[in-house]
């Protein structure tokens, strides 16, 4: 038997039929992904709290599955399922692939490997070289994150051999805001971290369950306290930060406070 | 606790019963009307409300007339229950050595009314809130009022002596301070549930001990009902459910031309009982005010028969009959189809304050307040919120859709779960 026989051996099966179901294999994988992910978009919208996380990271994970169960029943349909002919078919879509989407297919794996090390969610805030945002969605190749100024940043998976991904709240809703006042050195420190304290505690987006810190430290540019408290939305964080920063500073102002200038010059 | 057969309801009594906060059970709803509520309620999230009422409502029933209305479920000023206090306050009254003992106010539950008889009916010190523009500048004089610290003083309301600003702490910071130190002398605190959460958390504050009002399950509101209801009206009087003609209560007791009644009212055959006050019991926390809210929305009447002249001893006893609506066919508010953080902002500071005028409120809300004029208009058209005597204030119809929608959003709510 000539290579050209034993290849086209291979897909002996290859038929009208076969081609036909095939594209309804396909056709009806794609309606389904289409469908889980307007489902669970929907979903997610009826629910809050932990539950709409949940639904909204359903979405990669039954992707893949419906990729996987579609690429399953493809298969024995296309090539004759012996041994030999799926080392050959594979060998050679792997070289092709290995040359030509080697940074495609590094993506796609990546993507796989996140499903079950669940580095980021749907919901979570992080930081990828510099590039902070909300992941609005995370495809096979890709994730996409939206940024505070409402871009969208698409980021291939591929980042995640090699770059450090810094999640603010993984998957909780909990997310760590800090509101930063340099102050002059000469003031009653109990006194400014009593209204600090109380600050925060007053803020209408704190999230009172989770615990509230002042913490100070001396600066080359004067004292530096900050507020380390939780918002009840991850999503109003910078609008909490707004509402602790004039607060704070409107506070400290009545109570005489002075605030630092850089460099080493107050406001007195 | 009261049942819908003891002596004391055919009198007409009613005795509210006081359990510590350890105690506190929510009564529990039938599983049907539960599952069928939240169900509904998840298939509207997201989308304008609407009323069921308007879909399942029976064309032949009308609503009851005001008048009429106060007559059969009056309004409760509370006053009638100060006393139920007595088994609980008077022995801690009178043993020495106590500090002070907490009751807490769920919202809309008359609590703190009940305590303001209750101290005014012993001779008791009534601490006086001060005015909300006090409250953002340190003044000591509000302290002036519990000099002589041998008597008992009793402070109804602390979520009226504070405001969550950043400078609206120092009152109740000091106020706690000088408590737990004993300087004030032993007194009753009431305080509002949803205030008090916000102490234990952002405070660290406790209390030694704690009562609420038990809440109102089925045979309780039977037995509250039944007594408001005969408070100005003797006569017999049964109240069935306007689907199927199930009992829900009766009241009062039998004229003597009873017999005259209409064929489809049959409240003297062997009537089956209604799951109504139930699921009324279940929706509204067991909280007395939100029940009486429904109750008043739930009860309706046949046209012609609506004259409040009518309810004496004399009237016809073919009146005697009230319908209430299904509870799934009772209106209950919904969210505005927009639900936006700023809405969450108002409901919450409004049930860790009780009530607030427009000037108090808009110093609580973030920057930029002029955001939140939508916000009012969206809550009082969709009735979770009311302005009455220059007070914004959470509607007790509206309460239990207020506090699950801030539970669900992630806001600390009362202990009551």
């Amino acid at each position: 038997m000539t290579e050209t026989e034993k290849v086209s051996n291979i897909f002996s099966q290859l038929n009208e039929t076969t081609i036909t179901q095939v594209f309804v294999i396909i056709a009806v994988a794609i309606g389904l992904i289409v469908f889980s992910q307007k489902f669970f978009r929907w979903l997610s919208e009826r629910l809050s709290g932990r539950y709409k996380l949940y639904a909204l990271a359903s979405v990669p994970v039954l992707r893949m599955i419906i990729i996987i169960l579609a690429v399953t029943m493809i298969i024995p349909r296309v090539v004759e399922p012996s041994f030999e002919n799926l080392v050959a078919v594979m060998g050679a879509v792997g070289l092709a692939l290995g040359f030509a989407f080697k940074d495609y297919i590094s993506s796609l794996i990546a993507g796989v490997v996140t499903l079950y090390e669940i580095p980021y969610r749907v919901g979570d805030w992080i930081e990828v070289d510099g590039t902070y945002g909300e992941v609005r969605s995370i495809n096979m190749r890709t994730l996409e994150i939206v940024t505070p100024d409402d871009t969208v940043v698409v980021i291939p998976h591929i980042k995640l051999w090699d770059r450090m991904f810094f999640n603010a709240n993984d998957g909780s809703r909990n997310l760590q805001c800090v509101a930063g006042f340099y102050l002059h050195p000469g003031h009653d420190g109990n006194q400014v971290k009593n209204i600090l304290m109380d600050v925060a505690l007053t803020s209408p987006f704190l999230k009172l369950e989770n615990p509230v810190k002042v913490v100070a430290k001396e600066e080359i540019q004067g004292t530096y306290y900050r507020i380390r408290a939780y918002p009840v939305y991850p999503g109003d964080q910078f609008e909490f930060i707004t509402d602790l920063t004039l607060r704070g500073k409107s506070a400290l102002l009545a109570a005489e406070v002075k605030f630092a200038y850089f460099p080493f010059q107050s406001n007195g | 606790m009261p049942s819908s057969s003891s002596p004391d309801e055919s009198a007409g009594r009613f005795t509210m019963e006081w359990i510590s906060t350890n105690d506190f059970t929510l009564p529990a709803g039938t599983i049907q009307t539960t599952f069928k509520t939240r169900f509904l309620s998840f298939l509207k999230s997201g989308r304008a409300s609407k009323s069921m009422d308007d879909t399942l409502k029976p064309e032949s029933l009308e609503s009851l007339p005001l008048e009429f209305l106060d007559h059969l479920a009056p309004t409760p000023d509370w006053k009638d229950e100060a006393l139920s206090l007595d088994e609980k306050l008077l022995p801690w009254c009178e043993s020495p050595g106590n500090n002070f003992v907490l009751i807490l106010n769920v919202p809309c539950s008359g609590n703190a009314t009940v305590l303001k008889y209750w101290a005014a009916e012993h001779g008791y010190r009534i601490i006086d809130p001060p005015n909300p523009r006090d409250l953002l500048k340190p003044d000591e004089k509000w302290f002036a009022q519990f000099e002589n610290p041998d008597t008992i003083w009793v402070l109804p309301a602390l979520e009226e002596c504070w405001l969550r600003h950043e400078s609206g702490l120092w009152l109740v910071r000091q106020f706690f301070r000088r408590l737990l130190s004993g300087q004030l002398g032993p007194g009753v605190l009431g305080c509002g549930s949803w205030a008090w959460a916000f102490f234990r958390h952002a405070l660290g504050v406790s209390a030694p001990v704690s009562l609420t009002v038990r809440p109102f399950d089925a045979e309780t509101l039977r037995s509250w009902f039944s007594a408001l209801a005969f408070k100005k009206n003797h006569r017999k009087i049964h109240f069935l459910q306007a689907d199927n003609g199930n009992l829900v209560l009766s009241c009062g007791v039998e004229s003597s031309n009873s017999q005259n009644r209409k064929p489809s009212q049959k409240p003297d055959q062997k009537t089956e009982q209604s799951f109504f006050l139930k699921d009324l019991a279940a929706f509204s926390y067991g909280i007395p005010g939100v029940a009486m809210a429904y109750w008043r929305a739930s009860l309706q009447l046949e046209p012609d028969t609506t004259e409040p002249e009518n309810t004496g001893k004399n009237a016809d006893p073919v009146r005697s009959t009230i319908w209430v609506k299904p509870w799934m066919n009772v209106e209950r508010p919904g969210l505005p189809s927009a639900m936006k953080r700023h809405h969450a902002f108002i409901l919450h500071n409004l049930l860790l304050h009780n009530t607030l005028d427009m000037d108090t409120l808009s110093k609580l809300l973030p920057a930029g307040h002029h955001l939140f004029d939508q916000c009012f208009y969206d809550l009082s058209d969709n009735g979770l919120i009311s302005f009455s005597e220059n007070q914004w204030q959470v509607t007790p119809k509206g309460y239990p859709v207020v506090r699950g929608f801030l539970k669900t959003e992630g806001f600390l709510s009362d202990d009551f779960r």
